[in-house]
C-alpha cells in the first residue's frame, strides 16, 4: 500500500479554532488600530486598516481628558477587594452548603440558586435604596460592598467542594483541625483551580461594570475607569481615538491577570491528578 | 494509651438501616482486635463512631475510662488509617508526617525529631520530599501509618488498610503491621472483610453480620468452633462444608459442618463417618490439592496432602471423624453441640 496521509503540522481542531480565534481578535484589533489614529482617519470611508502613520498622542491625551490615575485605583480598589471577598465569603458559604448538615440546608441552597434567575435589573432599585440607607451612595463602598457575596460563586465553590474525598477532611479532622481548620488547611489548598475561576470571573465581572457604578456614582473623583470612560462619548460627538485608546489601556489588567491566572488554572488542574 | 468499651452501640441511618445493631465489646489496652465481616456488617461504621467521625444512636463508646459522646475527632486522641490513604495530596511526605503534631502545636524541633523518628522507623527518610502522587500505593500505605504513629495516639484505628495492595505487597506490610504492634503496643482495632487478613493478624478478631456481633475470640477459637453457620462459613479458606445431618448419620433438623482439611481418605480413617465425593475440579496446589465437588447433594471441598492424585469424575471415598463434626441447628443456625 503506498498511500500517504496529509499530514498538518498542527492538530485537525485548529484548521477550525484558528479562523475562529481570528474572528474574535477582530474587534480587538480594530481597537487598536483605531486608538492610534487621528480623529479624521477615523472617520474616513471606507475605512482603511492600516492607518497613515502612528498616533501615540491619543494616549496621553486620554489620560489628560479626566484624572485616569484616579479612576484606575478606584477600580483597582473595588475590584480588589470584591474579589478578596468573594474568595473568602463564597469559600465560607460554599462549605456550608457542600458539608455541614444543618436544619434546611436544601432548601436554603435551592432558595440561593433561584437568585440567580433573578435579573440585575430587577434589583436594582431595591439594592440602591439599601446602600443609601446605608449612607455610601457616592463612595467606593458602594461598589464594594453589594458584590462581596455572590451566589453564583457559593454555587460554583460548593460543587468543587462535593467533589473532593471526603476522608482527606475526615481525616484532618482527626488529626486535629477544627471546621475552618479544614477549609483552611485542606479544603482551600485543593481548590485552587475553583479559586482562580472565580477570582478571575469576579475581577473580569467588576472591573468591567458600567451600569451599577453609574447609579451610585455622582461625582468625578468617586469614578471608576468605565465610567471614565463614558466620558469621551458626547450625544453629539465622540472621540473615537481617546476612547479606544482609554479602552486599550483599561484592557492592560484584564488581559494580564487573565494570562497569569490561566497558566495557573491549568497547573493547578494537573496537579490535583492525586489518583493513581 | 487505653483501651476501648462498646456499650450496647447501635448506629441507625436516616431512612431506617440499622449499621449496628446493640454492639457489646471490650477491646483490652494493648490488643490487636479486627472487626471482620462481609461488606455492609457495620464493621466501618463502628470504627467511624470510634473516631467521632459518626454519632451513636444509641448506647456509649468508651476510650479508656472516658464517655467520648460529644468529644470532637481532634480531642479524642485516635489516629486512623484510611483505605485509601487519605494523605493529603498538596502537601510533602514530610508536611504529612507533620501535620497532626503541628495541629497539637508541639514545639518545631519535637516536631522534627519525630518525623525523623517515624520515617526512619518506616523507611520514608528517602521519600520526606515527595508528594504522595510521587509515591508508589505500598509507599503510600506506609506514609498513611506513618501519619497515625507520628503523633503517639492511646487507640490506633485502621479502615481495611491493606485492601488497595497486591496480594504479595499484602502479606508483607502485614507482617510488619503485626510486629509494628507488637513494638508500640498501643491498642489497635482493625477493621477488614478478608477473613486470612483477619486469622493472621488479630489477638482475638470479632465477626459482624447485619450490624450484629456474631462471635468474638482468639482467631483458634473462632476457627476450631465457631458458634453459628454464619461463622462457621465465614471464617476460614476453603469455606466450611455444610451437609444435611442425615448424610452423616444426623438426625433432620440438623446441619453438620465439615471442615475441608477433616475430610480424608477411608483408608486413613477407617472409624470415621462415610462420605463419597464425586470429583469435579481438581486445584493442585503442591502442598495441598482441593477437591471440588459433590457430595449428599451439595458441593463440598476436600483439602487432601499433595501426593494425593485425583481426576474429575472420580469417586472418592472419604470420612471424617466424629470429634471434628460441627453440628448447627438447621433454622436458627446455632450451635448445637
Amino acid at each position: 500500500m503506498n498511500r500517504h496521509s496529509l499530514r498538518l503540522p498542527f492538530s485537525p481542531r485548529h484548521l477550525v479554532l484558528l479562523p475562529l480565534s481570528l474572528v474574535m481578535l477582530l474587534p480587538l484589533a480594530w481597537m487598536l488600530i483605531t486608538s492610534i489614529e487621528t480623529l479624521s482617519e477615523t472617520r474616513h470611508f471606507p475605512p482603511h486598516l492600516i492607518p497613515a502613520g502612528i498616533h501615540w498622542r491619543n494616549y496621553p491625551d486620554a489620560l489628560d481628558a479626566a484624572p485616569f490615575g484616579r479612576f484606575f485605583l478606584n477600580s483597582t480598589i473595588v475590584t480588589l477587594a470584591s474579589v478578596a471577598g468573594n474568595l473568602l465569603f463564597c469559600s465560607l458559604a460554599g462549605y456550608a452548603f457542600a458539608r455541614l448538615r444543618f436544619f434546611g440546608r436544601d432548601v436554603l441552597f435551592v432558595a440561593l440558586l433561584a437568585t440567580l434567575m433573578v435579573p440585575f435589573q430587577v434589583t436594582m432599585i431595591p439594592t440602591f435604596l439599601i446602600v443609601h440607607d446605608l449612607g455610601l451612595v457616592n463612595s467606593l463602598g458602594a461598589l464594594i460592598l453589594p458584590n462581596l457575596v455572590t451566589p453564583f460563586g457559593i454555587f460554583l465553590l460548593r460543587q468543587f467542594f462535593r467533589t473532593l474525598p471526603i476522608e482527606l477532611e475526615e481525616a484532618a479532622r482527626i488529626d486535629g483541625c477544627s471546621r475552618l481548620g479544614v477549609l483552611f488547611r485542606v479544603v482551600l489548598p485543593l481548590s485552587m483551580p475553583a479559586l482562580a475561576t472565580l477570582g478571575i470571573v469576579t475581577f473580569l465581572w467588576t472591573w468591567n461594570d458600567f451600569l451599577w457604578p453609574l447609579i451610585v456614582m455622582s461625582s468625578t473623583n468617586e469614578y471608576t475607569v468605565q465610567l471614565g470612560l463614558a466620558s469621551f462619548q458626547g450625544a453629539h460627538d465622540t472621540k473615537w481615538p481617546l476612547l479606544m485608546a482609554g479602552n486599550m489601556m483599561a484592557l492592560a489588567p484584564m488581559l494580564i491577570v487573565f494570562v497569569v491566572a490561566q497558566r495557573w488554572i491549568v497547573q493547578s488542574l494537573a496537579a490535583t491528578g492525586v489518583k493513581g | 494509651m487505653a483501651g476501648v468499651l462498646f456499650d450496647n452501640l447501635t448506629k441507625r441511618f436516616p431512612g431506617g438501616a440499622v449499621a449496628v445493631d446493640a454492639l457489646t465489646l471490650e477491646i483490652a489496652d494493648g490488643e490487636l482486635m479486627v472487626l471482620v465481616g462481609p461488606s455492609g456488617c457495620g464493621k466501618s461504621t463502628a470504627l467511624r463512631m470510634v473516631a467521632g467521625l459518626d454519632d451513636p444512636s444509641e448506647g456509649r463508646i468508651l476510650i479508656g475510662d472516658r464517655d467520648v459522646a460529644g468529644v470532637s475527632p481532634a480531642a479524642r486522641d485516635v489516629a486512623m488509617v484510611f483505605q485509601s490513604y487519605a494523605l493529603y495530596p498538596h502537601m510533602t511526605v514530610r508536611k504529612n508526617l507533620a501535620f497532626p503534631l503541628q495541629r497539637r502545636h508541639l514545639p518545631r524541633q519535637q516536631v522534627k525529631s519525630r518525623v525523623a523518628e517515624v520515617s526512619e522507623m518506616l523507611g520514608l527518610t528517602e521519600l520526606l520530599d515527595r508528594r504522595p502522587a510521587q509515591l508508589s500505593g505500598g509507599q503510600r500505605q506506609r506514609v498513611a501509618m506513618g501519619r497515625a504513629l507520628s503523633r503517639e495516639p492511646i487507640v490506633f484505628l485502621l479502615d481495611e488498610p491493606l485492601s488497595n495492595l497486591d496480594a504479595k505487597l499484602r502479606a508483607e506490610l502485614r507482617a510488619e503491621l503485626k510486629q509494628l504492634h507488637a513494638r508500640v503496643g498501643t491498642t489497635m482495632i482493625y477493621v477488614t472483610h478478608d477473613q486470612v487478613e483477619a486469622m493472621t493478624l488479630g489477638e482475638r478478631i470479632a465477626v459482624l453480620d447485619h450490624g450484629r456481633l456474631q462471635q468474638v475470640g482468639t482467631p483458634e477459637q473462632v476457627y476450631g468452633r465457631p458458634c453459628n453457620l454464619f461463622v462457621a462459613r465465614f471464617v476460614g479458606s476453603p469455606a466450611m462444608n455444610v451437609l444435611p445431618g442425615p448424610a452423616l448419620g444426623r438426625p433432620a433438623g440438623v446441619v453438620v459442618g465439615v471442615r475441608s482439611e477433616s475430610l480424608k481418605p477411608r483408608s486413613e480413617l477407617p472409624g470415621g463417618l462415610p462420605l463419597e465425593l464425586v470429583a469435579e475440579v481438581v486445584e493442585p496446589l503442591g502442598s495441598d490439592v482441593y477437591v471440588h465437588g459433590q457430595a449428599a447433594g451439595t458441593t463440598v471441598v476436600a483439602r487432601l496432602a499433595g501426593s494425593a492424585q485425583v481426576s474429575p469424575g472420580e469417586r472418592l471415598e472419604l470420612a471424617v471423624a466424629e470429634s471434628d463434626l460441627h453440628l448447627f441447628d438447621e433454622h436458627s443456625g446455632a450451635r448445637t453441640s
